[in-house]
C-alpha cells in the first residue's frame, strides 16, 4: 500500500482536560503523533486511557466541561484548535469524518437510514435531495447492503447491528473524507461481522486513499489493519511506531504486558500474564510514569519520571528510559 | 394499527362498566338514608316520619339490592337515561350538555398555550444548560411548582380584575348572556366563541376570550412548571446521545442538531405527560372554575359529589372515563407517529 | 478414571412466543434453543461459544431455571431437576409423560430386563417403578420439593456478564456475598463476617472492605465480589456467562487466572459462556459451538482447535483477528450476510445460508450431530470440508 511520508494531521502537545465537580480530569495529557496520507495509525489502549477523548478533540466534538488546555491540530498546515465554529463545521463530515462504536445508538432512530446519509451530502456538496438520494442508494449498494432502494426508507431499528455499521460508514463516507476516524467501529459486533466490516474498511480505505485512525481496546484488530500504533495509558502515549515494531519489539512495559495478557488463539497452552491492579482513577492519576503502581520492572525514578518520549529508532519511541529491561525478560 | 385501535375501542365499553359499577357501589354502601338525603329537602328530611322515610325510599327503588339498581341505572343510561340531577335541577344529560361545551372550550384554548410553552421553555432551558436562562426557566418552574393553583388564581383575578379591571370573572358578560339567547343567534358547535365567529360576533367572540384568559394562565403557570422540568431533562437526556455526536460530526449547524435531531427524541417521553396534562384539562378545572365563577363540568361534578347526587355524579364518571380512554388511545397513535421503533398492536 | 457426570442437558428447548393482533394471539416463536443436548464432567470447564443469537445464553438462563425449558430435561447429579421449579400439576404431568408413561410400556414389553439398555437416571428410575410401582416412583420424585429446589438452587450458581448491574447498588458488599449463604443456613448469623472476608480474601478483594457499597470498586473488583457471591454458596457448578466480555484487557486476563485458580482449589465444574473463541481456547476443557439455537460442534478443546469440522467453526476460528501483524496477510474466510433470525430458521442446516461449501442436500435435511472421533461431535452433512489455517 502505498503512504506517504506527507503528514496529513499533526497532533501536537495536546492537552485536554475536564472540570468536574470533583477535580479535574486529565484525560489527554500531553498527546503528539503525526497521520500520513492514506495510512491506517491505531490508537490502541483501556478505558480511561484517554483514546477517545483524542479523537473528539480532533473533532472538537467536546461537552462543555471539557477544555483544551494546549496543543495544536494541524490539518494540512491549518490549526483546528484556532478556527472559527464555523470553519470547523465546513470540515467536519467534509474533511474528517468519524464513525463510532454503537451502530445502535450512533444513528438517530427516528429518522430514515437515507435521511441521515442525505443531511450531509446536501450540506457539505450543495445538490438537490433528489441527487442526494441517488448518491445514498450507490453509497448503500457500495458499503454492501443488500436491496439499497429498499433499506434507504428504512429506520435503524429495522436493520441488523453489522448492516447498521455499514450504513454508518456509507455516512462518513458520503462526501469523501480525507480523513476517517473510527472510534471502536466493530466492538459491538459478532466476529463474523467484524471480519466483513474489517475487510470493508479497508477496500474502501484503498479506493478512496484515505487516511484512517483506529481506535480500539483490541490488539487483533489493531494487528490486522494498523500501519503504525499508538499505545496509550491513562492519557499519555506511552509507545509510538509502526506495527511490527510495536508487536514484536514492544519497548514499554505496558504494552508487553499487554501483549501478554490476552488469550490467543495462535498459541498453544499459553500461560496468561496477569497486569496487577486496576485501571488508573483519571481523577487520581499516579505521579511520575503513571504505569508504574502496575509495573513489574519499576524502579523508585519512575515516581518522577518526566513525560516524554524517548527515541528507539527513526520511528519507534517509548516513554520508558528503561526500555532495556525487556530485552532481559526474553522480549527482542 | 387498525387491530390495534379496534382493539382499544372495544375495551371502551368494558372499562365504562367496570369505573361505573364501582362508583356505584361505593355510594350504595353509604345506605339509603345518605342516599335519600339527595331526593328530599334537607328542611322537611328531620319532620319525616320512619314510615314516610320508607315509603320515599320505595318510591325511589332505595331498597332494591345493588344490582338491581345498577341494572336500572345501566338500562336508563342504554337508552339516552342518564337520570334525573337534584343538583342541576334538570336532567343529567341535559346538565352536563350545557357544561361540556364550556369545559371543552376552555381546555381547547389552553392546550395550547400549556404543552407549547411548556415544551419550548423546557428546550430553552436544556440547550442553554447551566447558564444564566436555564437557571432562570428553572427558578419560574420551582415558583409555578410551589404555588397552590387557587393562590394563583386569587391573584390573578386580583390584580387584572380587581386593580385593572382587564379580566372580568364567569364565563361572559350579562349582554352576552341575552345576544345568545335571541333567535338570530345559531347554535351550530356548542363552543361559545366559534359560535360567535361563525355569526360574525365579533364583539361577542372577545367577550369570551377576554373570560378566558384569566383561568388559562392560572392554568398554565402550574403545568409549564412540570412539563418544562420534564421537557429539559428529557431534552438533557438525549442531548448527550450518541446520534446527536455523529449528527455535528456531520459538520450540521447547532440549530439542526437542536431542531431536527433532538426535539424529536426528546418529545417522545413528554407526550404521555403532555397527553396526561390534555385529559386533565378536560377532566379537572374545579378551581379554576370555583374562583372564576366560571360554569363548567369540574365544579358541576365537585357539587354533585358533596350532596350525593349520585345520578349526577355516575353520568361524570362516564364522561371522566370516556375522555380517559380515548385520550391515552390518541397519546399511543401519536406516540407511534413520532417514534418509529413503535408498532401499535 | 472414569469421569462423573455432574450436569446433563437432554434435547433442551426453549422457544418463546411472539404475541400479535386483536387477542394478542400466538403467531410465532423464538427459537433461541432448538434441541441442544451435552454433558458436563465433574471439576472440567466447558466453554459455550457462539455469536449473538446462538443461543448459549439462553441455555445457562434455562439450565438455572431462570427461563422454564419447553422441552427437554436437565439432569443435575444425576437427578432430573426439570420439574423441580414447576408447579405440583405441571410437575406431574411431566413425570408421567417423561417415565410413568414409558416404563409402563416398557413393564410390559420387556420387565426388568430392560435396567441394562437404560442411561443411568432412568435405570434408577425404572427401578424404583418396579419395585414400588408408579405412585412410587411420584413420592420419591415429588417429595421434598423445596429441599430438593434448595439443593439445586445452591449449587448451580451464576456470574454475569456485566459487573456494573449485577450487583445490587444499595447493598453493602457483605450483604451482597452473604445474602444467599444466610438464606440457606451455610453459615451462621455469628460466624457470617469471618465467612465473607475469607470469601473475599478468596477473589483477591480485602476483607476489610466488606462493608463498602459496589460502587466503591473498580469493573475488575466488581466482577471479582461477583465471583465471591457466586463461591460463597459453596457450589459444585458456576455458570460464566460473558464473565470477562465488559472487562478491560488488562483487568480479563486477572480474572481469567482467579477463576482457573478458584476452580482448582474449589474443585468447580465451569460451563464458560462466551462469544469470544480465543478466551473459551484458554479457560475450558471442552468446546461446544453453537449457531442459531443448534449445537454444531462439540469437542476437546485441543482437538476442536487442531482439527475443526464444522465450517461455521472454521469460519468463526478464520474471523477472530490475531495480534500478530505477521499474520494478517493471511486471507480470511469472510462469511456472507447476517445470522439469520430465530424466528424462522433456514431449513435443512442452519448454516446452509452462510455457509461456504454448501451443496444441495444442506438446504434440504438437516444434519444431526454424531460423534466422528471419541468425544468429537459434529453436525454437518461434510464435515472438514472448509479448510483454515492461522
Amino acid at each position: 500500500m502505498y503512504v506517504s511520508r506527507e503528514p496529513i494531521l499533526q497532533v501536537k502537545n495536546l492537552k485536554t482536560y475536564f472540570y468536574t465537580e470533583d477535580g479535574v480530569i486529565k484525560a489527554v495529557d500531553g498527546v503528539s503523533f503525526e497521520l500520513y496520507k492514506g495510512e491506517t495509525l491505531g490508537i490502541v489502549g483501556e478505558s480511561g486511557s484517554g483514546k477517545s477523548v483524542t479523537s473528539l478533540t480532533i473533532m472538537r466534538l467536546l461537552d462543555e466541561k471539557a477544555k483544551i488546555e494546549s496543543g495544536e491540530i494541524l490539518f494540512k498546515g491549518k490549526d483546528l484548535l484556532k478556527i472559527s465554529e464555523e470553519e470547523m463545521r465546513k470540515i467536519r463530515g467534509n474533511d474528517i469524518a468519524m464513525i463510532f462504536q454503537e451502530p445502535m445508538v450512533a444513528l438517530n432512530p427516528v429518522y430514515t437510514i437515507g435521511d441521515q446519509i442525505m443531511e450531509a451530502i446536501i450540506l457539505h456538496q450543495k445538490v438537490k435531495e433528489s441527487e442526494a438520494r441517488k448518491i445514498a442508494i450507490d453509497l448503500l449498494r457500495k458499503v454492501g447492503i443488500p436491496e439499497p432502494e429498499k433499506r434507504v426508507d428504512q429506520y435503524p431499528h429495522q436493520l441488523s447491528g453489522g448492516m447498521r455499521q455499514r450504513a454508518m460508514i456509507a455516512m462518513a463516507l458520503s462526501c469523501r473524507p480525507q480523513i476517517l476516524i473510527a472510534d471502536e467501529p466493530t466492538t459491538a459486533l459478532d466476529v463474523t461481522i467484524q471480519a466483513q466490516i474489517l475487510e470493508l474498511m479497508k477496500e474502501l480505505q484503498r479506493e478512496y486513499g484515505m487516511a484512517l485512525i483506529m481506535i480500539t481496546h483490541d490488539m487483533g484488530v489493531i494487528a490486522e489493519t494498523a500501519d503504525r500504533v499508538a499505545v496509550m495509558y491513562a492519557g499519555r502515549v506511552v509507545e509510538y511506531g509502526t506495527v511490527d515494531e510495536i508487536f514484536k519489539n514492544p519497548k514499554h512495559p505496558y504494552t508487553y504486558a499487554l501483549l501478554s495478557s490476552i488469550p490467543r488463539l495462535d498459541v498453544e497452552d499459553q500461560e496468561l500474564k496477569s497486569i496487577p491492579g486496576t485501571v488508573p482513577d483519571p481523577l487520581n492519576f499516579p505521579s511520575g510514569c503513571r504505569f508504574h503502581p502496575r509495573c513489574e520492572f519499576a524502579r523508585e525514578e519512575c515516581k518522577n519520571l518526566d513525560p516524554k518520549l524517548f527515541e528507539v529508532s527513526p520511528s519507534h519511541y517509548t516513554a520508558c528510559p528503561f526500555y532495556g529491561v525487556l530485552e532481559n525478560v526474553g522480549v527482542k | 394499527m387498525t387491530a390495534y385501535i379496534i382493539r382499544r375501542l372495544l375495551i371502551l365499553p368494558l372499562i365504562l362498566l367496570g369505573v361505573t359499577f364501582i362508583i356505584f357501589g361505593m355510594m350504595q354502601l353509604l345506605g339509603s338514608d345518605k342516599l335519600l338525603a339527595a331526593y328530599v329537602n334537607p328542611n322537611v328530611f328531620d319532620k319525616l316520619t320512619d314510615e314516610e322515610l320508607e315509603a320515599l325510599k320505595d318510591k325511589y327503588g332505595l331498597n332494591d339490592p345493588l344490582i338491581v339498581r345498577y341494572g336500572k341505572w345501566l338500562n336508563g343510561v342504554l337508552h339516552g337515561d342518564l337520570g334525573w340531577s337534584v343538583v342541576g335541577k334538570t336532567y343529567v344529560s341535559e346538565a352536563l350538555m350545557q357544561r361540556i361545551p364550556y369545559t371543552a372550550e376552555l381546555a381547547l384554548y389552553a392546550i395550547f398555550p400549556v404543552i407549547g410553552v411548556g415544551i419550548w421553555l423546557g428546550i430553552v432551558a436544556a440547550v442553554n444548560h447551566d447558564k444564566f436562562i436555564d437557571h432562570a426557566i428553572r427558578i419560574f418552574a420551582v415558583i409555578g411548582w410551589s404555588f397552590p393553583d387557587f393562590v394563583f388564581g386569587l391573584f390573578i383575578l386580583m390584580i387584572f380584575y380587581s386593580f385593572l379591571g382587564w379580566l372580568p370573572p364567569g364565563n361572559f358578560s350579562n349582554w352576552v348572556e341575552d345576544a345568545i339567547k335571541s333567535s338570530n343567534f345559531h347554535y351550530i358547535t356548542h363552543i361559545l366563541s366559534l359560535d360567535a365567529l361563525l355569526n360574525g360576533r365579533f364583539d361577542i367572540f372577545w367577550d369570551v376570550i377576554r373570560h378566558l384568559i384569566g383561568p388559562i394562565i392560572t392554568i398554565s403557570w402550574l403545568w409549564w412548571a412540570y412539563l418544562l422540568r420534564i421537557t429539559r431533562s428529557s431534552m438533557l437526556e438525549v442531548l448527550n446521545k450518541e446520534y446527536i455526536r455523529t449528527a455535528r460530526a456531520k459538520g450540521l449547524d447547532e440549530k439542526v442538531v437542536i431542531n431536527k435531531h433532538a426535539k424529536r427524541n426528546a418529545l417522545i417521553p413528554v407526550t404521555t405527560v403532555g397527553g396526561a396534562m390534555v385529559i386533565n384539562l378536560f377532566a379537572g378545572t374545579v378551581i379554576v372554575e370555583v374562583i372564576f365563577n366560571r360554569v363548567g363540568l369540574g365544579s358541576f361534578v365537585a357539587q354533585a359529589a358533596t350532596q350525593l347526587d349520585y345520578a349526577a355524579i355516575m353520568g361524570g364518571a362516564l364522561f371522566y372515563s370516556t375522555i380517559l380512554v380515548v385520550g391515552n388511545l390518541i397519546i399511543d397513535i401519536l406516540y407511534a407517529a413520532i417514534d418509529p421503533r413503535i408498532r401499535l398492536g | 478414571m472414569e469421569k462423573r457426570v455432574v450436569i446433563k442437558i437432554d434435547n433442551l428447548v426453549k422457544h418463546f412466543p411472539i404475541r400479535a393482533g386483536v387477542f394478542k394471539r400466538i403467531v410465532g416463536w423464538v427459537k433461541a434453543v432448538d434441541g441442544v443436548s451435552f454433558e458436563v464432567y465433574e471439576g472440567e470447564t466447558l466453554g459455550l461459544v457462539g455469536e449473538s443469537g446462538c443461543g448459549k445464553t439462553t441455555v445457562g438462563m434455562t439450565l438455572l431455571r431462570l427461563y422454564e425449558p419447553t422441552s427437554g430435561r436437565i439432569i443435575f447429579n444425576d437427578e432430573d431437576t426439570t420439574y423441580y421449579f414447576m408447579n405440583y400439576l405441571k410437575a406431574k404431568s411431566y413425570i408421567k409423560r417423561t417415565y410413568i408413561d414409558k416404563f409402563e410400556q416398557l413393564k410390559i414389553d420387556k420387565g426388568a430386563k430392560a435396567l441394562d439398555e437404560l442411561g443411568n437416571v432412568d435405570r434408577k428410575y425404572y427401578k424404583i417403578f418396579i419395585e414400588n410401582g408408579a405412585s412410587g416412583l411420584y413420592k420419591y420424585l415429588l417429595s421434598n420439593l423445596k429441599e430438593k429446589r434448595k439443593h439445586f438452587r445452591q449449587n448451580v450458581q451464576i456470574v454475569f456478564q456485566d459487573p456494573y448491574s449485577s450487583l445490587d447498588p444499595r447493598m453493602r458488599v457483605k450483604s451482597i456475598v452473604a445474602e444467599g449463604v444466610l438464606a440457606h443456613r451455610l453459615v451462621e448469623r455469628a460466624k457470617v463476617n469471618d465467612f465473607v472476608g475469607k470469601t473475599l480474601q478468596d477473589v483477591g478483594i480485602i476483607p476489610a472492605h466488606m462493608f463498602r457499597f459496589p460502587h466503591e470498586f473498580s469493573g475488575g473488583q466488581r466482577q471479582r465480589i461477583g465471583i465471591a457471591r457466586a463461591l460463597a454458596m459453596q457450589p459444585k457448578v458456576v455458570i460464566a456467562d460473558e464473565a470477562v466480555a465488559a472487562l478491560d484487557v488488562s483487568i480479563r486476563s486477572q480474572i481469567i487466572n482467579l477463576m482457573e485458580n478458584l476452580q482448582e482449589k474449589h474443585k468447580l465444574t465451569y460451563i464458560f459462556i462466551s462469544h469470544d473463541l480465543a478466551v473459551v481456547k484458554h479457560i475450558s476443557d471442552r468446546v461446544a459451538v453453537m449457531y442459531l439455537g443448534k449445537m454444531v460442534e462439540m469437542a476437546p478443546k485441543k482437538e476442536l482447535f487442531e482439527n475443526p469440522l464444522h465450517p461455521y467453526t472454521v469460519s468463526l476460528m478464520s474471523a477472530i483477528p490475531i495480534p500478530d501483524p505477521d499474520k494478517k496477510k493471511k486471507k480470511r474466510i469472510i462469511l456472507k450476510g447476517d445470522v439469520p433470525s430465530p424466528i424462522n430458521p433456514p431449513g435443512g442446516c442452519r448454516f446452509h445460508t452462510r455457509c461456504p461449501v454448501a451443496k444441495p442436500i444442506c438446504k434440504e435435511k438437516e444434519p444431526p450431530l454424531v460423534e466422528v472421533k471419541p468425544g468429537h461431535f459434529v453436525a454437518c452433512h461434510f464435515p472438514g470440508s472448509l479448510k483454515w489455517k492461522a
